[in-house]
């Protein structure tokens, strides 16, 4: 009975709501499809002329595909390490978890999260440059070691939720736990890994901060910290700006309306547990 | 065997335990270290000077400021996003049109820079916000609240929500997806109204996820840093200054790196605690719900 | 559904997969030039903070990598330059050289033992006395951390066709400079265009009435504690007040410097407040403008109206580097006389160095007061570690006089605590 009809003040409520989402996103875009001339007249109207030709010109100004492909990298190496180590590291937290010593582990990696950058950003700075990590790869390795804090919590307790005789009776079968891990266990967690997958893909596509302070050759910036050093340099250019930044939305903008429906049910069976 | 079992265990985590010791807890206590000194991030030497660092901190008003700021700012972020994130979760949970393109709409925000939004909204603070309040007729709004010393912490407000609201949305739907049909029509049948039922069933089910989105709202709001940086940079004269963006500033451009330091230890000893005594809140009252 | 997922994935795999074969042959080549014997080399890192002047500096270095093939000068030019030559000293990675202005940078990086000593540099002998005093006076050594290269000019930009359509001349006094603003205001035109949401925005002004109008012995004076910014400076910040309060109607935090130039260059307001360091933003904005700069006529003695000139540019060596000689080689190549003028020309800023002149049409008001020596210093350099701009920006939203004074005084004192 209640299931048949329509909920139109929830619909209205919804509809007033994307006008205040996308309004900022058909602005950005109105910005950057016109010269500024036209910006001048209106920044709404549609424009006379399209300008795409402003994204190529924003494209050479902040050597766009070097910043893509810096920030793929990082993302897709960040991600896989990500789910396969931190699951593990969890499993085995599970697993012993009446042990002193990872019940422990466990609250060590969780207090971590409450620790604020600020703190250990110089420290950090010095002990990668004198091991010869203050590039790309230092700055993955640093996003799945600081992904942990937050990726245990998650893993350990959809493991709990997870029953507890399955991994037990292929371990009685002779299997090693690390061979029970990956054949049994691993494939259970597929819910839980698309919501860290898109966590930390979020998280590494858009993080600011620690590339600042760790990148310092430009060739190795990523989009972000390009849209940062535009706006410093070209910040007159208000239509390549916004290009700019268009483009470096756009990636993650365009695998998630391809994805979407599985991205928020990834999130949501996750969040669940 | 379960010795031997332990082995194993103990050879799987160690990797990542030795690497996030080395990479997370040595800085961090680097950090402390320093905080003892006088060490200003340049110089080759430095000394022990004891508590001083910290006693200044206490008596320094831009610290002061700072904090006043952030536990502001992140007092009210924390209670519109729930609210509007519940609010919004509620609706898309309903029987609605469209409802899988509202749920991709809403979660957008979330994969998106909270940098580059906030660049974005710099734009239309300056462009569009005066027009509207004309518009409006609100005369006395008809300025660049991010240049006002009254409305740029607003302003930093609403930029998070809209950014940050998305994720706690889907936290919330997820939870209202629990809730079976049969909680509902049995309430249907003894004539509870639309209210009563939300603090009746609805939020006593979906508690423990209130719980868990306030403690990591506020966690995360009281480390605001990117959209201040991109907004204001703090101004206009300090009043949207966060503790993390006094910290990097003073510490890093300016002078004063052991001092932030200690600056930086208060702050991370306040957000345990903060945590902390929220968390223990909010599971009493999730068991007397 | 997981289809669509793992096919974009893919396709973000093999894109960045394919551009990162593509884009590294091409950095490759455009780094290190025609080079394959690249390993015998000497690189040498020239870190440098003006994001305007990378395309000048690109310029000299191609034309210094010619006549030098040993040498390969790779320019750094970071947003937040300050930061990042922070964490790049913590890692021990110093820049060779570095070039920054003459500021609180500077003395930082010049009092902790990062630069090493220029004083016995041969080049100084061709730069203008007064800009080596200067770089004393901010580091307060005798010893000379950096060689002074380009100066910038803090004055008033003015739109010269409003100037002829208003039948306005250049004013030197302050009754003229009043009548000027008079007459701007009668023909409901806008004097001054702020931008006061960049806080620092409000004390290019600041500084020369400092400058013109303080006792002179007020910094040795408030150092040994006989007198206070309270009572040596509030004549001057009430003529502050008065003085910026011909700005734009409305709100006047709406825009930022970029924002602020911009709008000069379309024409918002007669007059400008910024130094010449924006004359090239302006002209980008509107490449047809005639721009012209005149000194702050603050009082009716001309003699006292000061240009304030401060060390733009400076280039400093790093204590640490190994390849000293050839970052010296650089720097000596930069202060040649045409390529030092052609850094000047092409920034619109000003020479160190003797005998080379800034002759664009735009300074041609201000040549017979650098002609005559009527230049000083940028006052601030006493100050660092005092957040002016800040205390400046509440200033003008507040008007608070008294408020603003006493935070000055609270600042210093502080400061000199530390």
């Amino acid at each position: 009975m209640r299931t048949k009809r329509t909920n139109w003040l929830a619909t209205c409520f919804l509809i007033a709501g994307s006008v205040f989402l996308l309004f900022p996103l058909y602005m950005t875009f109105m910005l950057s499809i016109k010269d500024n001339k036209e910006i001048a007249d209106s920044v709404l109207a549609f424009p006379k002329v399209w300008r795409w030709e402003n994204f190529i010109t924003a494209a050479e100004k902040v050597n766009y595909w070097q910043k893509f492909k810096n920030s793929s990298i990082i993302t897709v190496l960040t991600v896989t390490f990500t789910l396969f180590t931190n699951s593990f590291v969890a499993y085995a937290i599970k697993k012993k978890f009446d042990h002193k010593f990872f019940k422990g582990l466990y609250f060590y990696f969780i207090s971590a999260m409450f620790v604020p950058f600020p703190i250990i950003m110089l420290p950090v700075v010095k002990l990668t440059a004198r091991l010869g990590l203050d590039n790309l790869y230092g700055l993955i390795l640093l996003y799945i070691v600081y992904g942990l804090s937050f990726n245990v919590l998650l893993y350990v307790g959809y493991l709990r939720s997870l029953p507890q005789e399955l991994d037990e009776a292929a371990i009685v079968d002779g299997a090693s736990v690390w061979q029970t891990f990956w054949k049994i266990i691993f494939p259970l967690l597929a819910p839980i890994n698309a919501t860290v997958a898109i966590i930390t893909t979020v998280w590494a596509w858009n993080d600011f901060l620690l590339p600042l302070i760790m990148l310092d050759q430009e060739s190795q910036t990523t989009l972000p910290l390009a849209q940062f050093i535009f706006q410093s340099k070209f910040g007159q250019d208000t239509n390549l700006a916004f290009a700019s930044y268009l483009m470096a939305m756009a990636p993650l903008l365009i695998v998630y309306i391809l994805a979407q429906k599985w991205i928020i049910s990834g999130v949501t069976r996750g969040a669940v547990k | 065997m379960k010795k031997n079992n332990f082995g194993i265990y103990l050879l799987l985590v160690l990797p990542a335990t030795i690497l996030f010791f080395i990479f997370h807890t040595i800085p961090a206590v680097m950090g402390i270290f320093y905080s003892f000194t006088d060490w200003n991030g340049l110089k080759p030497t430095y000394k022990m000077v004891g508590f001083i660092n910290y006693l200044n901190v206490f008596k320094d008003k831009d610290v002061l400021d700072a904090y006043l700021f952030t536990f502001k700012f992140a007092i009210l972020t924390t209670v519109i996003v729930n609210v509007v994130s519940l609010c919004i979760a509620l609706a898309l949970n309903s029987n609605i049109k469209l409802k899988n393109f509202f749920k991709g709409l809403y979660f957008m925000p979330y994969i998106l820079s909270m940098l580059i939004v906030a660049y974005i909204f710099n734009y239309f603070f300056a462009n569009f916000w005066i027009d509207i309040m004309g518009y409006l007729g609100i005369e006395k709004w008809m300025v660049n609240p991010l240049g006002n010393e009254k409305g740029a912490w607003l302003a930093i407000v609403f930029v998070t929500v809209w950014q940050s609201a998305a994720f706690n949305t889907v936290l919330y739907l997820a939870g209202l997806q629990t809730i079976s049909e049969d909680l509902y029509e049995a309430s249907a049948l003894d004539g509870a109204n639309k209210w009563k039922e939300f603090w009746g069933i609805t939020f006593p089910m979906i508690a423990p996820f209130f719980t868990i989105n306030m403690v990591l709202s506020l966690k995360g709001f009281l480390q605001v840093f990117d959209q201040v940086l991109a907004l204001t940079g703090g101004g206009p004269f300090g009043v949207t200054r966060s503790i993390a963006l006094l910290i990097y500033k003073n510490g890093f451009s300016g002078n004063e790196f052991a001092y932030q330091s200690a600056n930086a230890v208060i702050y991370f000893v306040v957000i345990v605690a903060i945590s902390l005594i929220q968390l223990r809140y909010l599971q009493k009252r999730e068991m007397n719900l | 559904m997981k289809k669509p997922l793992s096919l974009a994935l893919a396709l973000l795999i093999s894109i960045s997969m394919l551009s990162a074969c593509g884009s590294n042959k091409s950095s490759d080549s455009s780094t290190n030039g025609e080079t394959t014997k690249s390993g015998e080399k000497v690189k040498v890192e020239f870190f440098q903070y003006k994001s305007e002047a990378v395309a000048t500096y690109d310029k000299l270095i191609a034309k210094f990598e010619t006549a030098n093939p040993g040498i390969d000068v790779v320019q750094t030019n970071v947003p937040e330059a300050a930061t990042v030559l922070k964490t790049r000293i913590a890692k021990g990675d110093v820049p060779d050289i570095i070039s920054v202005g003459g500021d609180a940078q500077f003395e930082d990086l010049a009092t902790n033992g990062v630069l090493a000593d220029l004083t016995d540099y041969p080049g100084q002998a061709n730069v203008i006395e007064n800009y080596k005093k200067t770089l004393q006076a901010i580091t307060g050594t005798e010893e000379l951390y950096g060689v002074p290269f380009a100066a910038n000019a803090d004055g008033i930009i003015y739109n010269k066709d409003e100037f002829t359509a208003l039948g306005l001349k250049v004013p030197t006094t302050k009754d003229e400079m009043d009548k000027v603003l008079e007459t701007i205001k009668t023909a409901g035109k806008v004097p001054f265009y702020f931008a006061f949401k960049d806080a620092w925005t409000a004390v290019p002004a600041w500084n020369v009435f400092v400058a013109d109008l303080q006792p002179a012995s007020f910094f040795t004076d408030r150092k040994a504690g006989t007198t206070t910014f309270a009572t040596a400076h509030k004549d001057l910040m009430n003529q502050y007040i008065e003085f910026m309060q011909n700005g734009q109607s409305g709100d006047r935090f709406t825009n930022g410097y970029n924002d602020g130039n911009a709008e000069f260059a379309k024409g918002s307001s007669v007059m400008y407040l910024q130094g010449v360091w924006a004359i090239p933003e302006i002209l980008k904005a509107n490449p047809d403008i005639k721009l012209g700069v005149f000194a702050y006529p603050l009082s009716n003695d001309t003699s006292k109206n000061y240009l304030v000139s401060g060390v733009d540019v400076l280039f400093s060596l790093s204590a640490t580097s190994k390849v000293t000689a050839e970052a010296t080689k650089f720097i000596d190549f930069m202060m040649e006389a045409d390529n030092a003028q052609q850094y000047i020309d092409e920034q619109k800023s000003f020479s160190t160095i003797n005998n080379i002149f800034q002759n664009d049409e735009v300074y041609s008001d201000l040549k017979p007061i650098f002609a005559e020596g009527r230049v000083a210093d940028f006052p601030d350099h006493y100050i660092n570690g005092m957040a002016v701009d800040v205390i400046l920006q509440e200033l003008m939203q507040k008007k608070n006089v008294d408020n603003a004074l006493a935070e000055m005084d609270t600042q210093y004192d502080k400061m000199a605590s530390r």
